[in-house]
């Protein structure tokens, strides 16, 4: 599977969403990752056909998505940001409309949605309402649809927002057992999300985007960049203010601290390893 | 195929979960069996559907109710984003509105088997009721269902509510009947029943259904479903535009648009029976006017009816087709003339047996030279159409009076009588001794003054035939041949008999009160009633009275009370008719403007307001007036009416006044009469 975005640009009046997008998705699990506005949402929902973008073409294994956005839907699967479904109906009735939508056939679609139900941990809950589920069980619903007719590409929007750790945590495990022959683009703000959990990464802000080949890529932005240094409490507003304090952890010596800073901030400062987030903060900031 | 079988019973389903919009639907029907059940005696078969316009209004706000319902509920919960994504849109946007259709369609069902049940009563015309009852609610009930239902989702669709709802009022009102009766421009947009209120004319017409009432229907609906196009083109994303069933669905809504405007226009037209009376009778009123103000010289006529043969043809809507045998003896070797009113044009005309078209057509009359002495017999071939003042005829009704010139009438006679400057009335030319009818219809059954029993031929005695239409019952009860819609025959059938019995007691009273002799009005019997679509209140031929239905329609439980009400009302008129209208022909334009109006002086001895009628119309302009000859004494005596100060005198001259109007008009030795009245008085 072959997904190429080429110069993809979308603009809501003044404002400019997406700026020239560039991205290459293959079979794995691909990480969006920027903050809230950026334009993860305008990007996941003009692959999804949902709208239209300026310029620019999205490339299917070879195909033209934009030109025959009815062929690309068969092939996608797709987990908006909110997801629900009538409430009224149950976890069941759910999927097979969705799947029915999809154009599966009924014993195709029956074996399926035993076997989704069973994955996302829902067997035991299929004849209950929609409307009866919690957050994190409709998110596997959710999910769920998402994974039906084997799609070969699926699009999550921001999937755990508003879950709990251990919700949380359990979906990230879903993603990754679903990531086998196919691609999925994980749309997030929470770098936890995509951390050891990515095959690749993309980073997107002000409708910019850019791509990495892997978290080392990323780190390596703030190579040299990001110091340590043990301060008394007392003396940490002399430094807060001054330089952009990434992280602080009090031990026996004091209060260790995680700056990021141009230049060596002080003499007992001392040059360290960056993390994944300090290298996103690095990129945003850049 | 199993996306829209999916999708369908999805929307059904959720549908059937909403009971809070089921519950009022279902409480139409109580409302409706209620009401009938209620009413059933005071309303005709097709009045409580017909007036049920209200309960439509009730039905669309519902159908918009849900229309914004389904319309919000993936929005409310987060499943449009994703159901937008997926495959089969389109189908999944039709398969919604089947689902309406489907459920507006069963609530028509249901309704159409209970009016259908309520009307035939456990009779056997159930089909004949059918007929009329499946068509009307499918157009006037099902059809808005689902062009509001789609309105709603689209407005919803894209609107905020903020806009959306007051937009979504605005054209409920706006497609509302309380815009009928306002401009033509409005009328297009009236899409409920023709008029919900219930047309008072129209309850022998059955249940109008017509090209026009379908057209403002569909053009609605598919004005509706461009908008529906239109809508979802735009809400599931601009990217659709580009593919082929984007494509599609835009020039179909286009093409929805593009077959509506024929169909709006065809509506825009009145197409209501009610309507079109209304505005035939706007447009002929002048006309009638001038054609009453025309002067006639005298009257002809020459040899005596023996046979009118009348076989009334099957054309169709308002035209008139009929071919006449008329069998004519003691005729001398002069002119035959025959009146027939101008609208109707003579196609072929043949005497004894021979093509004749000398024949000469001015204005109301045929004229024709003759040679030949005794008997002849002439074959007429008529078409043509009547103003619905003098006759109506329509697609499915028919009332003919035996005293107008629809059927040639033997002899050259003034159609239509002038009433002062204003109005006008037809003149009664059934003025001959009977004479034998034989009426046959191709034109479906009809009712006739010549028999009892309803059908399609008929034969007997009498001064003209009446030819009715519609949904009538007719009857013998007691002697008397009664005909009136089925409710209101119903209702009167046990008391029918009082109508002519007070009639004969109103005529007694008054030739007493004018000390006339017995031989006036000679009808001491009426062996007919007919309360029918009349265009007047009261007619009255030979032993038949015929009397307009709209006035019979309100009756309360005491039937005989009711009885005795509505014929005192009408009283001033039943004595015009006896005592003036089917008298001679008289150049007089006074007498019928003033004979309720002398009748109720003569009765009082008050004057009332005829001081200030009198000189507002004698001072008006000379080209407006109409005043013959015989007029100027009529002026001359209200003058004297009017100078009259005592209640005994103001009575006397109102009864000499009305003395000479009757006995001047009367049929055979008037002169005389008049005389000696005049000297009995003295």
């Amino acid at each position: 599977m072959r997904l190429e975005i080429e110069g993809l640009s979308k603009s809501y009046k003044d404002k400019k969403a997406l700026d020239s997008v560039n991205l290459f998705v293959s079979n794995g699990i691909y990480g969006l990752l920027g903050p809230n506005g950026a334009g993860k949402t305008t990007l996941m929902r003009i692959l999804a056909g949902l709208i239209t973008p300026d310029e620019g073409r999205v490339v299917f294994d070879g195909e033209d998505v934009l030109k025959n956005i009815d062929n690309f839907r068969y092939k996608i699967g797709y987990l908006p940001q909110e997801f629900g479904c009538y409430r009224s109906i149950s976890v069941k009735e759910c999927l097979d409309t969705i799947g029915v939508l999809k154009g599966i056939d009924a014993s195709e679609r029956k074996k399926q949605i035993e076997k989704i139900l069973c994955e996302v941990n829902l067997s035991d809950e299929y004849k209950k309402k929609v409307g009866a589920l919690s957050g994190g069980m409709r998110r596997r619903l959710g999910i769920a649809q998402a994974m039906l007719g084997n799609p070969s590409f699926i699009m999550v929007d921001e999937p755990t927002a508003g879950l709990d750790p251990e919700e949380r945590i359990r979906f990230r495990g879903f993603i990754r057992k679903f990531a086998t022959n196919r691609a999925i683009l994980l749309s997030t703000h929470i770098i936890e999300d995509i951390k050891n959990n990515c095959d690749g990464l993309a980073l997107i802000n002000n409708g910019k985007i850019k791509q990495f080949n892997n978290f080392e890529e990323l780190e390596n932005m703030a190579k040299g960049k990001v110091w340590k240094m043990v301060v008394d409490s007392d003396d940490f507003h002399k430094i807060d203010g001054k330089y952009k304090i990434l992280s602080t952890n009090t031990n026996a010596n004091g209060l260790e601290i995680r700056i990021y800073s141009e230049v060596k901030p002080s003499e007992d400062a001392v040059a360290v390893e960056p993390t994944v987030e300090e290298g996103y903060l690095t990129w945003i900031n850049a | 195929m199993e996306v829209f079988k999916r999708m369908f019973t999805l929307e059904i389903k959720l549908f059937v979960k909403r009971y809070y919009l089921i519950i009022p639907l279902l409480l139409t029907f109580f409302y409706m069996f209620y009401g009938y059940y209620v009413m059933q005696d005071g309303l005709d078969r097709f009045s409580f559907i017909r007036t049920s316009g209200f309960v439509m209004m009730v039905l669309t706000m519902l159908a918009m109710c849900y229309g914004v319902i389904n319309a919000r509920q993936e929005k409310n919960e987060k499943f449009d984003e994703l159901i937008n994504t997926l495959p089969a849109f389109w189908i999944r946007q039709i398969s919604k509105v089947f689902a309406w259709s489907f459920c507006s369609f069963v609530y028509c069902i249901i309704l159409i088997m209970l009016c259908t049940g309520w009307i035939a009563n456990g009779g056997n015309e159930l089909w004949k009721y059918a007929l009329q009852v499946i068509p009307y609610i499918c157009v006037n009930f099902g059809i808005p269902m689902i062009s509001t239902w789609i309105i709603a989702y689209s407005i919803e669709k894209i609107f905020k509510p903020i806009i959306g709802w007051p937009l979504l009022l605005l054209i409920w009102y706006v497609i509302s009947p309380f815009k009928n009766n306002l401009d033509s421009t409005l009328i297009i947009l009236s899409q409920f029943v023709e008029e919900p209120h219930g047309n008072q004319s129209l309850v022998h017409y059955g249940l109008e259904m017509n090209m026009g009432l379908l057209s403002r229907k569909l053009w609605l609906l598919m004005f509706s479903m461009s908008g529906y196009i239109f809508v979802n083109l735009f809400s599931s994303g601009t990217t659709t535009f580009k593919n082929a069933k984007a494509k599609i669905a835009g020039v179909t809504a286009i093409l929805l648009i593009i077959g509506s405007v024929p169909l709006a226009v065809v509506s825009s037209k009145p197409h209501s029976q009610g309507v079109i009376w209304n505005l035939n009778n706007r447009r002929w009123r002048g006309e009638l006017l001038e054609q009453a103000k025309e002067k006639l010289e005298s009257e002809y006529s020459n040899g005596q009816m023996k046979l009118l043969h009348l076989e009334i043809g099957d054309s169709k809507g308002d035209l008139l087709e009929y071919y006449a045998k008329i069998n004519i003896d003691n005729v001398t070797k002069d002119s035959i003339i025959f009146t027939l009113y101008r609208s109707l044009d003579v196609i072929d005309l043949k005497v004894n047996g021979l093509e004749y078209s000398k024949y000469i057509r001015d204005g109301d009359w045929i004229i024709l030279e003759n040679n030949i002495e005794g008997e002849v017999e002439i074959e007429i071939n008529v078409s043509g159409r009547l103003p619905y003042l003098l006759g109506e005829v329509t697609d499915r009704t028919m009332l003919l009076m035996p005293d107008f010139p629809w059927y040639p009438v033997l002899g050259k006679h003034k159609t239509i009588l002038p009433v002062l400057t204003d109005d006008f009335l037809p003149n009664s030319l059934a003025r001959e001794k009977p004479y034998e009818i034989i009426v046959k219809s191709y034109r479906g059954n009809i009712i006739t003054n010549l028999s009892c029993d309803s059908g399609t031929e008929f034969n007997g005695q009498a001064t003209g035939p009446a030819v009715i239409q519609g949904d009538y019952k007719s009857g013998n009860i007691e002697g008397i041949h009664f005909v009136a819609p089925p409710s209101i025959y119903d209702f009167y059938k046990e008391s029918i008999n009082k109508i002519p019995s007070l009639f004969i007691e109103y005529k007694r009273d008054f030739k007493d009160s004018l000390g006339i002799e017995e031989s006036y009005c000679s009808y001491n019997k009426y062996n007919q009633v007919f309360l029918v679509n009349l265009s007047k209140s009261v007619c009255i031929n030979q032993d038949a009275v015929y009397l307009n239905y709209s006035s019979w329609l309100s009756a309360s439980p005491d039937i005989a009370d009711d009885i005795r009400i509505i014929c005192e009302s009408l009283r001033p008129i039943v004595l015009m008719e006896c005592f003036w209208r089917t008298g001679l022909y008289m150049e007089s334009s006074i007498a019928p403007a003033l004979f309720h109006t002398m009748i109720e002086i003569a009765e009082t001895g008050e004057k009332g307001d005829l001081e200030e009628y009198f000189i507002q119309w004698w001072e008006e302009d000379d080209e407006k007036q109409i005043v013959w000859e015989n007029d100027l004494n009529d002026v001359y005596e209200i003058e004297r009416l009017i100078k009259a100060e005592s209640k005994e005198e103001i009575s006397k001259i109102a009864y000499e006044i009305l003395r000479k109007w009757v006995t001047v008009n009367n049929l055979g030795d008037s002169i005389d009469s008049l005389s000696s009245s005049f000297k009995s008085e003295e």
